[in-house]
C-alpha cells in the first residue's frame, strides 16, 4: 500500500539513536474547558519526514496541528522546531505554514496575489516575490492561472494554490490539515501521489492531519494514531498495520479478528494462548511484553486466513471450524463471513485467483480456517 | 399535469409575486414623485392647491402645457439653496465617516466575541431604535442645553466655569446624526464581518502577517460591501435631514431639508419646494447608482 519511498530503508532516523528530532512535541496537554483535546502527548518527527496524525474527528490530531501552527498554546508541555522552543511563539512568527482543509484563499485576491501574501510580509524585494511565486505556480501547475480569482477554479485547483502559498515560503514544516478531504476520489488519489513525489523533491518536513487511514497508509513515512486526545502507536504504515499494539488501533486500521484467551507461554517460537472459545490453545507470534497467565487478545487480519473446504487436507496449527454465512465478491477478491462453532461471525478475505467458476466455496459450506503464528498478534490493552 | 398549463401557472404566479413590489413602488414611490415633479414646474399661487395648473384642458384632444424651468433657474440664482446643498453633503459626509470610525471598532468587537455577550451587545445596539426617533433627538437637547447634564457635570468637577454653547451648533447637528445613525452603520458592517471565515485570519497569520497587517490587507478589504452599504445607510437619509438640524441646530446650520420644511410650511411656495426637492432627490441617485454598481461587483466575485 505505501507508495515507494526510493531510499525508505536507509531513510528511517526513528530508528537512529543517535539522530536528532527537528520536531519534538514534548508532554503536550490541551484543554478547551472541561475537556481534555490533546493529553499528554509527545512525539519526535525528523527533517523531510511525512508524518501523519491519524483518528477519528475529535481526536485531538487537529488541535495537536493548531499548537504546531501556533493557533492554540498547550496547557502544559513543550513544542520546539529546529531546537528553538515555539511554544508561545505567535503563528506569524513561526517557521511553520499550513494548508488549511477549506484551503482559506484570499478570496479578494488573485492566484498570483495569494501567493505572494507571505513572501510581501518578508519584505522581499518585487522581482524576487515575482520570480519564486512563478516557480512556484508552475511547479503545481498553475502558471496559467496566475490572474484567476479562486472562486473561478476547481477544488483540484485551489488545493494547489493553498499549496503554493504555503510552499512558497519555503517553511521549515509544512502542516497539512486534511488537505484531500473536499477532493473526489480519483483526483484525491491522484493528488496523494503528487504530494508525496512533491515533498519528496523539495524535502520539506510535512505534518498531515487526516481521518483516512488509507490516506494515511500511502502517503505517510509514519503515522501516529491518536483516540480521545491520546497517542496510542506510532510507526510505519507496516508496523501500524501489522504490529498494533492496542485493539483501537488494530480496529481503527483495516480490518481484525480478536479472539479472547490466557497466555500460557511465550516464547521464541511464538505465544501460545489458552483460547476458552475453542477449548484448545492457539498460537501467535511473540509479544515479550505480556506475563504468562494474563488476559490477551490475539488480533489476526481476514486476508492473513487460510480459508479451506472442511474435507481438505489443513495440517496448519491454529485450525478452527466454521460454516459460510456470506460472501462478499468484490471482484478482485471475496470477502467471507464465517460463523464460528461459538456462534461469532468473523471475517475472512481470499484473492481471487481463479475464475468464479472454479472455486468452490459457497454458502452453507463448513470450512476451515487457520493461520500461520507470524501472523496473529497478542494485544494486551 | 400538462406542461402547458403548468407553465402558464408558473408564468401568471411570477406575474403576480413580480406585481406586488412594482405596484407598491408604483403607487408609493413613483406617483408621488410624478406628482412632485408637476408641481415643480409649476408656478405658486393663493388658493387650494397653492400652485397653477400646468396642463390646460383646451377641449378634445387639446392640451397646453404653460410648466416653466423658474423654479429650478431660482434654485440656481440664489446662493442660499447653494449653500444649503453643499453645507448637507458636507454634514451628511462627516457624520458618515465619524459613524464608520466608531462603527467599525463595534462591528467588529461584535463579531469576534462568542455566545450570549454578543447578542446582548448586538440588542443595546438594536434596543434604542425601539424609542421614537424624535424622543431621542429631545433627549439630546435635555443633555446638551446649558443648564443641561452635560454642562451641570462639567461644572460640578470644576472643568469649566460657564456653561459650554452645546446646544443649536454644528456640533450639535454632527452629534446628533451620529447618534441616530450609528446602528444603520453598524448592523450591515457586522452582517459583512459576522460572515468573514475565520480560516481566513489564520490563514493570514499563518503567512507571516501581524494581526494590524491582517486587518489591512484582509478584514477590511473583504468587508467593502459593509463599508459602502453601511455609508449609504447614514449619508442619504442624513443629507435630507431636518429633524436633527432643526431641534439640535442653530440658526446658522443651513440643510437642505430644513429649508425645504421652511419653503413649504413658512413661504408656502410648494413650486420651488418641489423643485429643492427633485434637485435633492436627483443629488442623492448618483452615489445610489454608484453604491449598486459596487454591489454587482461584489456579487460577480462571488462564487
Amino acid at each position: 500500500m505505501t507508495v515507494s519511498r526510493s531510499n525508505a530503508q536507509a531513510n528511517e532516523p526513528w530508528t537512529d539513536p543517535e539522530a536528532a528530532p527537528f520536531i519534538r512535541l514534548e508532554n503536550i496537554t490541551k484543554t478547551f474547558g472541561e475537556d481534555v483535546a490533546v493529553n499528554n502527548v509527545s512525539i519526535n518527527i525528523y527533517k523531510k519526514e511525512l508524518f501523519s496524525l491519524l483518528g477519528s474527528s475529535g481526536c485531538g490530531k487537529t488541535t495537536l496541528l493548531r499548537m504546531i501552527a501556533g493557533f492554540e498554546v498547550p496547557n502544559a508541555g513543550r513544542i520546539l522546531i529546529d531546537g528553538i522552543d515555539m511554544t508561545h511563539v505567535p503563528p506569524y512568527e513561526r517557521p511553520v505554514n499550513m494548508v488549511f482543509q477549506s484551503y482559506a484563499l484570499f478570496p479578494h485576491m488573485t492566484v498570483e496575489q495569494n501567493v505572494a501574501f507571505g513572501l510581501k510580509r518578508e519584505g522581499l524585494p518585487r522581482a524576487e516575490i515575482r520570480d519564486r511565486v512563478r516557480a512556484m505556480l508552475d511547479m503545481v501547475e498553475l502558471g496559467t492561472f496566475a490572474g484567476r480569482k479562486p472562486h473561478q477554479m476547481s477544488g483540484g485547483q485551489r488545493q494547489r494554490v493553498a499549496l503554493a502559498r504555503a510552499l512558497v515560503k519555503l517553511p521549515k514544516v509544512l502542516l497539512l490539515d486534511e488537505p484531500l478531504a473536499a477532493l473526489d476520489k480519483k483526483l484525491r488519489e491522484k493528488t496523494q501521489f503528487e504530494l508525496v513525489n512533491l515533498q519528496e523533491k523539495i524535502g520539506i518536513t510535512f505534518i498531515m492531519v487526516t481521518h483516512d487511514q488509507e490516506e494515511a497508509m500511502t502517503m505517510s513515512g509514519r503515522i501516529g494514531v491518536m483516540n480521545a486526545g491520546s497517542m496510542l502507536q506510532i510507526g510505519t504504515p507496516s508496523e501500524i498495520y501489522e504490529y498494533p499494539t492496542s485493539r483501537f488501533v488494530a480496529d481503527f486500521i483495516g480490518d481484525a479478528n480478536f479472539f479472547e484467551g490466557v497466555l500460557q507461554q511465550d516464547t521464541e517460537q511464538g505465544a501460545i494462548i489458552h483460547c476458552p472459545e475453542f477449548g484448545h490453545t492457539i498460537v501467535a507470534s511473540r509479544n515479550g511484553l505480556a506475563a504468562e497467565g494474563a488476559a490477551v487478545g490475539v488480533m489476526v487480519r481476514p486476508e492473513k486466513m487460510r480459508i479451506v473446504a472442511d474435507d481438505a487436507v489443513n495440517d496448519g496449527t491454529n485450525l478452527i471450524r466454521g460454516v459460510i454465512t456470506d460472501i462478499g465478491y468484490l471482484g478482485d477478491m471475496s470477502i467471507f463471513h464465517v460463523r464460528l462453532e461459538s456462534g461469532r461471525i468473523i471475517k475472512t478475505s481470499q484473492l481471487n485467483f481463479q475464475h468464479t467458476q472454479e472455486r468452490k466455496l459457497t454458502w452453507d459450506d463448513e470450512v476451515t480456517l487457520s493461520w500461520h503464528p507470524d501472523n496473529a498478534v497478542v494485544l494486551v490493552q | 399535469m400538462k406542461p402547458g398549463k403548468a407553465s402558464l401557472q408558473g408564468r401568471l404566479g411570477r406575474v403576480v409575486v413580480l406585481a406586488v413590489p412594482y405596484l407598491w413602488m408604483g403607487v408609493f414611490f413613483l406617483l408621488p414623485f410624478l406628482i412632485l415633479l408637476r408641481i415643480s414646474f409649476s408656478e405658486t399661487r393663493i388658493g387650494i392647491p397653492p400652485y397653477t395648473e400646468i396642463f390646460n384642458w383646451l377641449g378634445g384632444l387639446a392640451f397646453e402645457i404653460t410648466g416653466s424651468f423658474s423654479n429650478y433657474a431660482f434654485l440656481f440664482t440664489d446662493s442660499l439653496y447653494l449653500a444649503a446643498y453643499t453645507n448637507s453633503v458636507k454634514v451628511a459626509a462627516i457624520s458618515t465617516v465619524v459613524c464608520l470610525l466608531i462603527g467599525y471598532p463595534m462591528a467588529l468587537g461584535i463579531s469576534r466575541v462568542k455566545g450570549n455577550l454578543r447578542t446582548v451587545l448586538l440588542m443595546l445596539v438594536i434596543v434604542p431604535l425601539w424609542t421614537s426617533f424624535l424622543i431621542r433627538v429631545y433627549a439630546w437637547i435635555g443633555l446638551l442645553k446649558p443648564e443641561g447634564l452635560i454642562n451641570a457635570m462639567l461644572i460640578w468637577i470644576g472643568v469649566i466655569e460657564q456653561p459650554l454653547a452645546l446646544l443649536h451648533s454644528s456640533f450639535a447637528v454632527y452629534l446628533g446624526i451620529t447618534y441616530s445613525y450609528l446602528p444603520f452603520m453598524v448592523l450591515p458592517l457586522y452582517a459583512t464581518l459576522e460572515k468573514q471565515d475565520h480560516a481566513i485570519l489564520e490563514a493570514a497569520a499563518d503567512l507571516g502577517a501581524r494581526p494590524i497587517v491582517t486587518f489591512f490587507t484582509v478584514t477590511l478589504p473583504l468587508s467593502l460591501p459593509g463599508i459602502i452599504a453601511g455609508s449609504m445607510l447614514v449619508f442619504i437619509p442624513a443629507i435630507g435631514e431636518f429633524v436633527i438640524p432643526d431641534l439640535l441646530g442653530g440658526s446658522s446650520t443651513l440643510m437642505i431639508g430644513k429649508v425645504l420644511w421652511n419653503e413649504f410650511f413658512q413661504n408656502r411656495d410648494w413650486p420651488l419646494a418641489a423643485a429643492v426637492a427633485i434637485l435633492m432627490l436627483l443629488m442623492l441617485i448618483v452615489p445610489l447608482v454608484l453604491w449598486q454598481r459596487q454591489q454587482q461587483i461584489f456579487e460577480d466575485n462571488e462564487p
